[in-house]
Protein backbone atom coordinates (compact mmCIF):
# COMPACT_ATOMS: atom_id res chain seq x y z
CA UNK A 1 0.00 0.00 0.00
CA UNK A 2 1.46 3.28 -0.72
CA UNK A 3 -0.11 6.37 0.39
CA UNK A 4 0.95 9.94 -0.39
CA UNK A 5 0.01 13.03 2.13
CA UNK A 6 0.21 16.22 0.64
CA UNK A 7 0.43 18.94 3.52
CA UNK A 8 0.51 21.92 3.84
CA UNK A 9 -0.35 25.52 2.45
CA UNK A 10 0.35 28.55 0.04
CA UNK A 11 -0.05 32.17 0.09
CA UNK A 12 -1.87 32.38 2.96
CA UNK A 13 -4.40 29.67 1.96
CA UNK A 14 -5.44 27.59 5.01
CA UNK A 15 -5.94 24.02 2.75
CA UNK A 16 -4.96 20.84 3.39
CA UNK A 17 -3.71 19.24 0.15
CA UNK A 18 -4.06 15.29 0.99
CA UNK A 19 -4.14 13.13 -2.04
CA UNK A 20 -4.47 9.02 -1.81
CA UNK A 21 -2.11 7.33 -4.57
CA UNK A 22 -2.93 4.48 -6.80
CA UNK A 23 -3.05 1.57 -3.99
CA UNK A 24 -1.15 -1.35 -4.04
CA UNK A 25 -1.75 -4.03 -1.83
CA UNK A 26 0.52 -6.85 -3.34
CA UNK A 27 3.55 -7.57 -1.42
CA UNK A 28 7.32 -7.87 -2.69
CA UNK A 29 9.20 -9.01 -4.98
CA UNK A 30 6.48 -10.95 -6.69
CA UNK A 31 3.41 -12.45 -5.51
CA UNK A 32 4.55 -15.75 -5.57
CA UNK A 33 8.33 -15.31 -5.36
CA UNK A 34 10.42 -16.25 -3.10
CA UNK A 35 8.60 -19.03 -1.20
CA UNK A 36 11.22 -21.10 -0.73
CA UNK A 37 13.00 -20.85 2.54
CA UNK A 38 15.73 -18.94 3.27
CA UNK A 39 14.48 -17.25 -0.19
CA UNK A 40 15.38 -13.65 -0.03
CA UNK A 41 15.41 -10.65 -2.71
CA UNK A 42 14.84 -7.28 -4.00
CA UNK A 43 13.60 -5.06 -6.37
CA UNK A 44 14.36 -1.81 -7.60
CA UNK A 45 11.44 -0.02 -9.23
CA UNK A 46 10.83 3.45 -10.87
CA UNK A 47 7.40 5.02 -10.45
CA UNK A 48 6.23 8.36 -12.51
CA UNK A 49 3.04 9.65 -11.08
CA UNK A 50 1.06 12.31 -13.27
CA UNK A 51 -2.52 14.07 -12.38
CA UNK A 52 -3.74 16.63 -14.40
CA UNK A 53 -6.50 17.95 -12.34
CA UNK A 54 -7.25 19.85 -8.89
CA UNK A 55 -10.63 18.25 -8.05
CA UNK A 56 -12.93 19.37 -4.88
CA UNK A 57 -15.22 15.95 -4.36
CA UNK A 58 -16.12 15.11 -7.84
CA UNK A 59 -15.76 18.35 -9.84
CA UNK A 60 -12.52 19.91 -11.30
CA UNK A 61 -11.66 23.24 -9.41
CA UNK A 62 -8.71 23.69 -11.91
CA UNK A 63 -8.19 22.01 -14.93
CA UNK A 64 -4.68 22.22 -16.22
CA UNK A 65 -3.19 22.09 -12.25
CA UNK A 66 -1.06 19.07 -12.43
CA UNK A 67 1.14 17.33 -10.33
CA UNK A 68 3.93 14.76 -11.47
CA UNK A 69 5.58 12.34 -8.84
CA UNK A 70 8.64 10.33 -9.78
CA UNK A 71 10.08 7.84 -7.42
CA UNK A 72 12.35 5.05 -7.23
CA UNK A 73 11.15 2.01 -4.40
CA UNK A 74 14.06 0.24 -2.87
CA UNK A 75 11.95 -3.41 -2.11
CA UNK A 76 13.48 -6.16 -0.34
CA UNK A 77 12.08 -9.67 1.23
CA UNK A 78 13.14 -12.36 3.52
CA UNK A 79 11.45 -16.01 3.48
CA UNK A 80 11.84 -17.91 6.58
CA UNK A 81 10.14 -20.89 5.15
CA UNK A 82 7.01 -21.00 3.35
CA UNK A 83 4.73 -19.62 5.75
CA UNK A 84 6.55 -16.83 7.03
CA UNK A 85 8.23 -13.46 5.29
CA UNK A 86 9.44 -10.00 5.79
CA UNK A 87 8.93 -7.79 3.51
CA UNK A 88 10.16 -3.98 3.80
CA UNK A 89 9.63 -1.13 1.39
CA UNK A 90 11.94 2.39 1.06
CA UNK A 91 10.57 5.20 -1.64
CA UNK A 92 12.72 8.26 -2.52
CA UNK A 93 11.58 10.88 -4.35
CA UNK A 94 13.66 11.85 -7.25
CA UNK A 95 11.63 14.59 -7.85
CA UNK A 96 7.82 15.78 -7.23
CA UNK A 97 6.02 19.02 -8.49
CA UNK A 98 2.84 19.89 -8.25
CA UNK A 99 0.30 23.39 -9.29
CA UNK A 100 -1.83 24.65 -6.63
CA UNK A 101 -3.72 27.89 -6.35
CA UNK A 102 -2.33 30.89 -4.62
CA UNK A 103 -4.02 33.17 -2.51
CA UNK A 104 -5.29 35.43 -5.65
CA UNK A 105 -6.06 32.03 -7.49
CA UNK A 106 -2.81 32.08 -9.23
CA UNK A 107 -1.29 28.73 -10.12
CA UNK A 108 2.15 28.58 -7.24
CA UNK A 109 4.15 25.39 -8.20
CA UNK A 110 5.85 23.31 -5.08
CA UNK A 111 8.06 20.77 -4.97
CA UNK A 112 9.36 17.94 -2.79
CA UNK A 113 12.51 15.03 -2.74
CA UNK A 114 14.13 13.04 -0.75
CA UNK A 115 13.09 9.83 1.40
CA UNK A 116 9.91 8.60 2.41
CA UNK A 117 8.24 6.45 4.72
CA UNK A 118 9.52 3.26 5.89
CA UNK A 119 6.71 0.03 5.45
CA UNK A 120 7.63 -3.26 7.41
CA UNK A 121 5.05 -6.41 6.55
CA UNK A 122 5.03 -9.58 7.95
CA UNK A 123 3.14 -11.25 5.51
CA UNK A 124 2.11 -14.78 6.78
CA UNK A 125 1.28 -17.57 4.12
CA UNK A 126 -0.88 -21.09 4.17
CA UNK A 127 0.27 -22.22 0.84
CA UNK A 128 -2.23 -25.41 -1.11
CA UNK A 129 -1.33 -27.32 -3.68
CA UNK A 130 -4.15 -29.47 -5.34
CA UNK A 131 -3.79 -30.69 -8.66
CA UNK A 132 -2.68 -28.45 -11.27
CA UNK A 133 -3.41 -25.78 -9.28
CA UNK A 134 -1.53 -23.80 -6.23
CA UNK A 135 -2.19 -20.87 -4.03
CA UNK A 136 -2.05 -19.08 -0.63
CA UNK A 137 -4.12 -17.01 1.86
CA UNK A 138 -1.99 -14.16 3.22
CA UNK A 139 -2.13 -12.13 6.25
CA UNK A 140 -0.03 -8.80 6.72
CA UNK A 141 0.15 -7.13 9.54
CA UNK A 142 2.36 -4.02 8.51
CA UNK A 143 3.83 -1.25 10.20
CA UNK A 144 4.77 2.66 8.45
CA UNK A 145 7.75 3.78 10.21
CA UNK A 146 8.09 7.51 9.62
CA UNK A 147 11.73 8.44 8.15
CA UNK A 148 10.88 11.57 5.40
CA UNK A 149 11.50 14.67 6.46
CA UNK A 150 8.93 17.73 7.23
CA UNK A 151 11.15 20.72 4.86
CA UNK A 152 8.57 22.46 2.86
CA UNK A 153 5.55 23.07 2.00
CA UNK A 154 5.20 19.92 -0.10
CA UNK A 155 5.63 16.79 1.48
CA UNK A 156 4.76 13.50 -0.92
CA UNK A 157 5.11 11.14 2.38
CA UNK A 158 3.50 11.95 5.54
CA UNK A 159 5.48 11.07 8.19
CA UNK A 160 3.62 9.78 10.62
CA UNK A 161 3.55 6.08 12.34
CA UNK A 162 1.00 3.83 10.96
CA UNK A 163 -0.63 0.21 11.35
CA UNK A 164 -2.31 -1.85 8.95
CA UNK A 165 -3.47 -5.53 8.24
CA UNK A 166 -4.58 -6.84 4.90
CA UNK A 167 -5.80 -10.15 3.94
CA UNK A 168 -5.11 -11.74 0.45
CA UNK A 169 -5.92 -15.17 -1.59
CA UNK A 170 -4.28 -15.92 -4.69
CA UNK A 171 -4.62 -18.83 -6.90
CA UNK A 172 -2.40 -20.05 -10.36
CA UNK A 173 -2.75 -22.59 -12.47
CA UNK A 174 -0.24 -23.30 -16.04
CA UNK A 175 -2.16 -20.88 -17.61
CA UNK A 176 -4.26 -18.19 -15.58
CA UNK A 177 -3.70 -16.30 -12.14
CA UNK A 178 -6.16 -14.54 -9.83
CA UNK A 179 -5.38 -12.40 -6.61
CA UNK A 180 -7.01 -10.50 -4.22
CA UNK A 181 -6.45 -8.57 -1.19
CA UNK A 182 -8.26 -6.11 1.34
CA UNK A 183 -6.46 -4.42 3.81
CA UNK A 184 -7.05 -0.87 5.96
CA UNK A 185 -4.52 1.24 7.80
CA UNK A 186 -4.87 3.51 10.82
CA UNK A 187 -2.49 6.49 11.28
CA UNK A 188 -1.30 8.54 13.22
CA UNK A 189 -3.85 11.84 13.98
CA UNK A 190 -4.80 13.53 11.98
CA UNK A 191 -4.33 11.15 9.16
CA UNK A 192 -7.39 9.66 8.26
CA UNK A 193 -8.14 5.78 8.12
CA UNK A 194 -8.08 4.10 4.48
CA UNK A 195 -9.41 1.32 2.93
CA UNK A 196 -8.03 -0.85 -0.02
CA UNK A 197 -9.16 -3.81 -1.93
CA UNK A 198 -7.32 -5.14 -5.13
CA UNK A 199 -8.12 -7.29 -7.82
CA UNK A 200 -5.07 -8.96 -10.58
CA UNK A 201 -5.97 -11.19 -13.19
CA UNK A 202 -2.94 -12.92 -15.04
CA UNK A 203 -2.97 -14.89 -17.83
CA UNK A 204 0.22 -17.01 -18.34
CA UNK A 205 1.28 -16.14 -22.15
CA UNK A 206 4.53 -18.30 -21.56
CA UNK A 207 6.29 -20.18 -18.94
CA UNK A 208 8.33 -17.30 -18.36
CA UNK A 209 5.93 -14.26 -19.16
CA UNK A 210 2.35 -13.41 -17.53
CA UNK A 211 0.09 -10.46 -18.59
CA UNK A 212 -2.30 -8.71 -16.35
CA UNK A 213 -5.40 -6.86 -15.60
CA UNK A 214 -4.81 -5.01 -12.12
CA UNK A 215 -7.21 -3.42 -10.18
CA UNK A 216 -6.98 -1.35 -7.15
CA UNK A 217 -9.72 0.22 -4.86
CA UNK A 218 -8.99 3.10 -2.52
CA UNK A 219 -10.97 5.33 -0.03
CA UNK A 220 -10.82 6.82 3.42
CA UNK A 221 -13.03 8.42 5.80
CA UNK A 222 -12.72 11.84 4.51
CA UNK A 223 -14.75 10.01 1.72
CA UNK A 224 -12.20 10.11 -0.78
CA UNK A 225 -12.56 6.93 -3.37
CA UNK A 226 -9.95 6.25 -5.93
CA UNK A 227 -10.52 3.54 -8.71
CA UNK A 228 -7.06 2.42 -10.84
CA UNK A 229 -7.08 -0.05 -13.10
CA UNK A 230 -4.49 -1.38 -16.17
CA UNK A 231 -2.03 -3.94 -17.11
CA UNK A 232 0.71 -5.16 -16.28
CA UNK A 233 3.82 -7.63 -17.73
CA UNK A 234 5.94 -10.07 -15.57
CA UNK A 235 8.73 -11.40 -17.69
CA UNK A 236 11.08 -13.73 -16.03
CA UNK A 237 14.69 -12.55 -17.70
CA UNK A 238 16.31 -15.77 -15.61
CA UNK A 239 15.96 -17.63 -12.59
CA UNK A 240 17.16 -14.50 -10.82
CA UNK A 241 16.69 -11.60 -12.52
CA UNK A 242 12.91 -10.65 -12.95
CA UNK A 243 11.18 -7.52 -14.84
CA UNK A 244 8.10 -5.62 -14.37
CA UNK A 245 6.20 -2.89 -16.03
CA UNK A 246 2.78 -1.93 -14.76
CA UNK A 247 0.39 1.23 -16.42
CA UNK A 248 -2.63 2.29 -14.09
CA UNK A 249 -5.27 4.99 -14.91
CA UNK A 250 -7.28 6.91 -12.34
CA UNK A 251 -10.80 6.02 -14.04
CA UNK A 252 -12.88 7.47 -10.45
CA UNK A 253 -10.74 9.98 -8.57
CA UNK A 254 -12.49 11.38 -6.06
CA UNK A 255 -11.50 13.41 -3.57
CA UNK A 256 -12.58 15.15 -0.33
CA UNK A 257 -15.16 17.76 -0.47
CA UNK A 258 -13.49 20.20 1.63
CA UNK A 259 -10.27 21.08 -0.08
CA UNK A 260 -8.62 20.71 -3.55
CA UNK A 261 -6.78 17.63 -4.22
CA UNK A 262 -5.11 16.06 -7.68
CA UNK A 263 -6.73 13.52 -9.39
CA UNK A 264 -7.91 11.99 -12.80
CA UNK A 265 -3.86 10.66 -12.29
CA UNK A 266 -1.57 7.88 -14.76
CA UNK A 267 1.03 5.76 -12.87
CA UNK A 268 3.51 4.21 -15.45
CA UNK A 269 6.13 1.69 -13.23
CA UNK A 270 8.96 -0.46 -14.13
CA UNK A 271 11.03 -2.72 -11.57
CA UNK A 272 13.62 -4.86 -11.95
CA UNK A 273 13.94 -7.60 -8.97
CA UNK A 274 16.28 -9.85 -7.92
CA UNK A 275 15.80 -13.23 -6.18
CA UNK A 276 17.92 -15.60 -4.63
CA UNK B 1 20.08 -45.33 -2.16
CA UNK B 2 17.52 -43.77 0.37
CA UNK B 3 14.71 -45.77 -0.73
CA UNK B 4 12.89 -48.96 -1.25
CA UNK B 5 11.63 -49.70 -4.58
CA UNK B 6 8.50 -50.58 -5.24
CA UNK B 7 7.20 -51.71 -8.69
CA UNK B 8 3.21 -51.16 -8.63
CA UNK B 9 0.91 -48.56 -7.25
CA UNK B 10 1.53 -45.48 -9.97
CA UNK B 11 -2.04 -44.77 -8.45
CA UNK B 12 -2.05 -41.61 -10.97
CA UNK B 13 -5.05 -40.26 -12.65
CA UNK B 14 -3.29 -38.22 -14.95
CA UNK B 15 -1.77 -40.95 -17.63
CA UNK B 16 0.16 -38.37 -19.80
CA UNK B 17 1.97 -37.10 -16.77
CA UNK B 18 2.59 -40.80 -15.51
CA UNK B 19 3.88 -41.57 -19.05
CA UNK B 20 5.98 -38.16 -19.55
CA UNK B 21 7.69 -39.51 -15.97
CA UNK B 22 8.69 -42.35 -17.02
CA UNK B 23 9.97 -41.24 -20.13
CA UNK B 24 12.10 -38.95 -18.52
CA UNK B 25 13.68 -41.22 -16.48
CA UNK B 26 13.91 -43.93 -18.67
CA UNK B 27 17.84 -45.54 -19.58
CA UNK B 28 18.86 -42.87 -17.36
CA UNK B 29 19.34 -44.76 -14.41
CA UNK B 30 21.01 -41.90 -12.24
CA UNK B 31 17.76 -39.45 -12.77
CA UNK B 32 14.68 -39.00 -10.11
CA UNK B 33 11.47 -37.54 -11.43
CA UNK B 34 9.03 -36.22 -9.16
CA UNK B 35 5.15 -35.63 -9.49
CA UNK B 36 5.28 -32.38 -7.57
CA UNK B 37 1.66 -31.24 -6.52
CA UNK B 38 1.41 -27.43 -7.25
CA UNK B 39 3.78 -26.70 -9.61
CA UNK B 40 1.90 -24.82 -12.21
CA UNK B 41 4.16 -22.13 -12.53
CA UNK B 42 8.29 -21.96 -13.20
CA UNK B 43 9.16 -18.85 -11.98
CA UNK B 44 7.26 -20.02 -8.76
CA UNK B 45 9.88 -22.90 -8.90
CA UNK B 46 12.65 -21.56 -8.79
CA UNK B 47 13.07 -22.62 -5.17
CA UNK B 48 13.10 -26.33 -6.52
CA UNK B 49 16.01 -25.37 -8.71
CA UNK B 50 17.65 -23.51 -5.70
CA UNK B 51 16.96 -26.64 -3.18
CA UNK B 52 17.44 -29.30 -5.08
CA UNK B 53 21.11 -28.37 -6.94
CA UNK B 54 22.77 -28.14 -3.62
CA UNK B 55 22.09 -31.66 -2.70
CA UNK B 56 25.08 -33.65 -2.47
CA UNK B 57 25.43 -36.26 -5.97
CA UNK B 58 23.67 -33.64 -8.01
CA UNK B 59 25.03 -33.68 -11.71
CA UNK B 60 24.95 -29.85 -12.31
CA UNK B 61 26.58 -30.14 -15.55
CA UNK B 62 23.33 -32.14 -16.75
CA UNK B 63 20.00 -30.53 -17.25
CA UNK B 64 19.86 -27.16 -15.84
CA UNK B 65 21.81 -27.04 -13.07
CA UNK B 66 21.12 -30.24 -12.58
CA UNK B 67 17.63 -30.10 -12.23
CA UNK B 68 14.40 -29.63 -15.11
CA UNK B 69 10.72 -28.39 -14.12
CA UNK B 70 8.04 -29.10 -16.25
CA UNK B 71 5.35 -26.96 -15.22
CA UNK B 72 2.89 -27.97 -17.77
CA UNK B 73 2.96 -31.88 -16.34
CA UNK B 74 4.16 -30.77 -12.46
CA UNK B 75 6.89 -32.96 -12.88
CA UNK B 76 10.42 -32.09 -11.33
CA UNK B 77 13.51 -33.87 -12.88
CA UNK B 78 16.89 -34.34 -10.96
CA UNK B 79 19.90 -35.65 -12.22
CA UNK B 80 22.48 -37.54 -10.20
CA UNK B 81 26.27 -38.04 -10.51
CA UNK B 82 26.66 -42.07 -11.98
CA UNK B 83 29.04 -43.18 -8.80
CA UNK B 84 26.26 -41.32 -5.95
CA UNK B 85 23.14 -42.34 -4.89
CA UNK B 86 19.50 -41.16 -5.66
CA UNK B 87 18.73 -38.98 -2.69
CA UNK B 88 14.96 -39.25 -2.73
CA UNK B 89 14.31 -38.48 1.05
CA UNK B 90 16.73 -35.17 -0.47
CA UNK B 91 15.15 -34.74 -3.04
CA UNK B 92 11.73 -34.46 -0.84
CA UNK B 93 12.76 -33.03 1.76
CA UNK B 94 13.93 -30.06 -0.79
CA UNK B 95 10.61 -29.67 -2.61
CA UNK B 96 8.59 -29.35 0.41
CA UNK B 97 11.17 -26.53 1.44
CA UNK B 98 10.12 -24.84 -1.94
CA UNK B 99 6.31 -24.48 -1.16
CA UNK B 100 5.46 -27.91 -2.78
CA UNK B 101 3.89 -31.71 -1.89
CA UNK B 102 5.60 -34.43 -3.51
CA UNK B 103 3.43 -37.04 -4.36
CA UNK B 104 5.22 -39.66 -6.25
CA UNK B 105 8.63 -40.41 -7.39
CA UNK B 106 10.10 -42.27 -10.93
CA UNK B 107 13.39 -43.79 -11.26
CA UNK B 108 14.57 -46.39 -13.85
CA UNK B 109 15.99 -49.58 -12.95
CA UNK B 110 18.99 -50.59 -15.22
CA UNK B 111 18.50 -54.45 -14.20
CA UNK B 112 15.06 -54.61 -14.91
CA UNK B 113 14.62 -52.15 -17.27
CA UNK B 114 11.47 -51.00 -15.87
CA UNK B 115 10.16 -47.45 -14.24
CA UNK B 116 9.05 -47.90 -10.72
CA UNK B 117 7.66 -46.05 -8.17
CA UNK B 118 9.89 -44.96 -5.27
CA UNK B 119 8.83 -43.91 -1.56
CA UNK B 120 11.24 -42.05 0.34
CA UNK B 121 12.46 -43.50 3.30
CA UNK B 122 10.18 -40.92 5.56
CA UNK B 123 7.06 -41.96 4.42
CA UNK B 124 7.19 -45.64 4.69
Amino acid sequence: MRRLIFRGCCGGLALGFIALSLVNADQPIMNMMPRWDGGYGFQVRAEHVHRSDLKQGKDAVGRGFTEDLTQLHLESVYTWDRSIRLTAKLPYVAEARREVLGAVGQKVVQRDDGIGDLTLALPLKYYFNLDARTGSWTLAPQLRIPLGKEDDEFEVWDGVWGGGLSLGYETETYHWFFATSAGFWIFEQPEPAEWTYSLDLGWNAREDMQILWESDLSWDDENKFFLSAGPALYWRWNDKTHIRIEWKHDFVSRVTSDRPDHGNGDRFSAGVGFVF
Amino acid sequence: MAAQARSTEVGDSSELRDQAAKEMVENHPNYLAVYTKGLVCSSCGIGLRIHSSKLEGVDKSQLTNGVDLDVKKQLVLVAFKPDAAIDVDGVREAIYNAGYDPVHYYIWTQMDGIVQTVYPVSEK
